[in-house]
């Protein structure tokens, strides 16, 4: 069997007309004057993508386009499994039916567990001394802002509610915990820890409390963060999602990417909130106290219009009620 | 014996063409670029792409990129043959998996101390000459036309000029002269760029630059002066009579809010691809392909409103499909610009000639410098 071919040597544009068969292990090829011969193995087959024609590339740099696909691969052989499974791919539906699914369940699978778990192990290798530079950037940022004043509680109260910190962590704690008071009349009431294991707590927080039970319960709440290195594993779990989706999307510019960003990360977020959540369920209960306590505040803060929009990213108070199935008195 | 070649060309032109003014538009002596692929095929591609670098965790994206090449390449001709990309979907892999890793250290060194990384960026900095002549080298080396392979030929510190001093001079003058730095870069990225013995050569076009960028800015202002003054007038005369803080007036609040971010995103994705498409007009048509004294000239007839009027339509049309029309948007304005671009050559391009270099064993040593590395998103 013999295939017409376009030969062109690399060094000229002027490409030629030749003849091609296959002798046992050669390619053979002519153009009427000379004729060439490469042993098989030599000579890499390029099966051609849609419209465009399959290549014969020869060990010296030169090409013979052939335009006739079935020809060129009986002349060949078989194309490589890879060469032929992309092939199937691109031209039934039921490939890439099938592709999309296990698609989707990578990415899925990915996000659900693969993700976390990455940033949960890296972050446990991580020293607290990395997670205490973290947040004193934090901190350095909150200052250059100005959002937060001097706390105008007493200093004996402050010193109180620092014990009360030091009791809600656990007693072998690997962090040194540190109760940061302050007035922020434009955050409202609100508590956030930092990792490594600063808590900041607002004035106006503490005078929302009807009891320091309940301050207990937010403390507990914001240590199960410090604990779970909610920080450090945010941080990463935000960075890997904003590369994958780079990766996908290219060229595209970042604007367009943020919003479906913040969506993905807002589900981790709430899940970090779950997790602080039971550790402060376990430390209330630890120390004799009811684990009603904070989902019955929090619901009361969320009841006045003071609340903080921070809380959105957290579960809804409603799930925070029922502790471990507990059941809580209403109000 | 034999059949004549699938694409028998017009490639040999009458020798000695009569020397005088250059040849007005559409006489039969120029050479068209045009492209000959199909939607439905670059989206297969396309999609495939994606879905299997999700499956492989991005390691796919790198054969992904040769396969999209390859297509858009192979497709793209002049005078009737085709370019090809040769790009080797390792060296590609190993591009990618650096430029990752400094990206992932620059976030890290961000957000632990900022001293590391002003630190890190100082380092990097001047790295930048390098980045951008291993790309260029990786890149044109890798593209072909009937086979023939291009070049890049610089060193790393001829970039240094354009690349280093034209950053700091937009940023001291507050990106006033960043039409010129462009122009610098630009003139850099051709005049070292070859086509077998043929070099490259552009010629200065800073004016052109400046217009191209001007007319941009000009037109996203006007866009956003009109929808603010739309939804200004809308909201004054439809909802004017609403109570304050009524539901309705709320509505209206958010549907406005949405109606100006989709603008927003709409006008950055496209103004940026107008002035993008609108600088390599300029570039082609003060661009020459200088074979030993016989200068083939190029010439663009892409207009800024016809550029305008494309890629908005593209952004739009990506922006309600949620990017699926992307490969139907990317290869729309392809086909645009390729159909509104030609080569006047002054004789014979088959005197073209080229090294051997391209020998599938000289890429498989690593030897060449530039072909290891793919550092070109």
């Amino acid at each position: 069997m013999r295939l017409s071919g376009s030969y062109l040597d690399g060094r000229s544009p002027t490409p030629h007309p030749v003849a091609i068969w296959r002798e046992v292990h050669e390619l053979v090829f002519t153009d009427g004057m000379s004729t060439r011969r490469y042993p098989l193995p030599d000579v890499e087959f390029e099966a051609g993508l849609p419209g465009l024609p399959d290549k014969l590339l020869l060990p010296d740099g030169s090409v013979i386009e052939v335009s006739d696909p079935v020809g060129c691969r009986q002349l060949l052989g078989r194309l490589p499994l890879a060469d032929r499974a992309l092939e199937w791919l691109h031209s039934g539906w039921k490939g890439l039916g099938l592709l999309f699914a296990l698609a989707a369940v990578t990415a899925g699978l990915a996000y659900r567990y693969g993700l976390p778990w990455l940033a949960e192990t890296a972050a446990r290798h991580t020293p607290i001394t990395v997670e205490k530079l973290m947040a004193d950037q934090t901190l350095r940022l909150l200052d250059q802002t100005r959002t937060l004043r001097p706390s105008h509680l007493a200093p004996a109260r402050q010193r109180a509610l620092q014990a009360l910190l030091e009791q809600a962590a656990p007693a072998h704690s690997a962090y040194r915990y540190q109760l940061t008071l302050a007035d922020a009349p434009a955050i409202g009431p609100n508590a956030f820890a930092l990792p490594g294991g600063t808590v900041m707590m607002t004035d106006q927080l503490v005078r929302q409390a009807n009891s320091d039970d309940e301050l207990f319960a937010v403390l507990a709440h914001e240590a199960g963060h410090v604990e779970h290195r909610h920080g450090l594993r945010g941080v990463i779990q935000y960075g890997g999602l904003s590369l994958a989706v780079s990766l996908l999307t290219g060229d595209s510019s970042s604007i367009l990417v943020l919003a479906p960003l913040m969506l993905a990360d807002m589900k981790y977020s709430r899940d970090f909130e779950r997790e602080a959540d039971r550790f402060a369920f376990q430390r209330l209960t630890a120390t004799g106290r009811s684990p009603c306590l904070l989902g019955g505040f929090l619901a009361r803060l969320a009841a006045r219009e003071e609340a903080s929009p921070l809380l959105t990213s957290h579960p809804g108070t409603k799930e925070r009620r029922h502790p471990d199935g507990q059941r809580c008195p209403p109000g | 014996m034999h059949t004549a070649p699938p694409d028998d060309t017009q490639l040999s032109l009458p020798k000695n063409t009569p020397p005088g003014p250059p040849p007005a538009p559409l006489t039969p002596d120029a050479l068209r670029f045009s492209f000959s692929g199909d939607t439905g095929a670059f989206f297969r591609i396309w999609i495939v792409n994606i879905l299997l670098s999700i499956l492989t965790l991005g390691i796919y994206s790198a054969w992904g990129k040769v396969r999209t090449l390859k297509y858009l390449y192979g497709h793209t001709r002049l005078a009737g043959a085709s370019f090809d990309y040769h790009g080797k979907p390792m060296a590609i892999l190993k591009g990618r998996l650096l430029i990752v890793a400094v990206l992932v250290a620059l976030a890290l060194a961000d957000k632990l101390t900022p001293g590391l990384s002003a630190l890190l960026y100082l380092v990097l900095l001047p790295l930048l000459p390098w980045v951008v002549v291993t790309a260029m080298k990786f890149r044109l080396r890798n593209t072909s036309w009937r086979q023939m392979r291009f070049n890049f030929q610089a060193k790393a510190w001829d970039a240094a000029g354009p690349y280093l001093a034209g950053l700091l001079i937009s940023v001291l003058t507050l990106g006033i002269a960043l039409p010129y730095a462009r122009h610098w870069q630009q003139q850099f990225l051709v005049n070292h760029a070859r086509f077998g013995n043929a070099g490259f050569e552009m010629g200065k076009c800073v004016g052109g630059y400046y217009r191209v960028f001007l007319k941009g800015m000009l037109c996203a202002l006007l866009g956003f002066v009109l929808i603010g003054a739309i939804l200004g007038l809308a909201s004054t005369t439809v909802f004017g009579g609403m109570p304050r803080g009524s539901l309705h007036n709320m509505l209206w609040l958010v549907i406005a809010g949405g109606l100006l971010y989709l603008f927003f995103l709409l006008m950055w994705l496209a103004i940026g691809q107008v002035i993008r498409d609108g600088l390599a007009n300029e570039v082609w048509n003060h661009t020459v392909l200088d074979n030993n004294g016989r200068r083939h000239r190029f010439e663009s007839t892409v207009t800024l409103r016809q550029l305008f009027n494309l890629h908005l339509g593209n952004a739009f049309l990506m922006l309600i499909s949620l990017g699926l029309l992307y490969p139907y948007a990317r290869l729309r304005a392809l086909r645009y610009r390729l159909e509104h671009l030609a080569m006047y050559p002054t004789d014979d391009l088959a005197d073209l000639r080229a090294k051997p270099m391209s020998g599938r064993t000289a890429l498989g040593d690593a030897a060449v410098d530039g072909f290891e590395l793919d550092l070109g998103l």
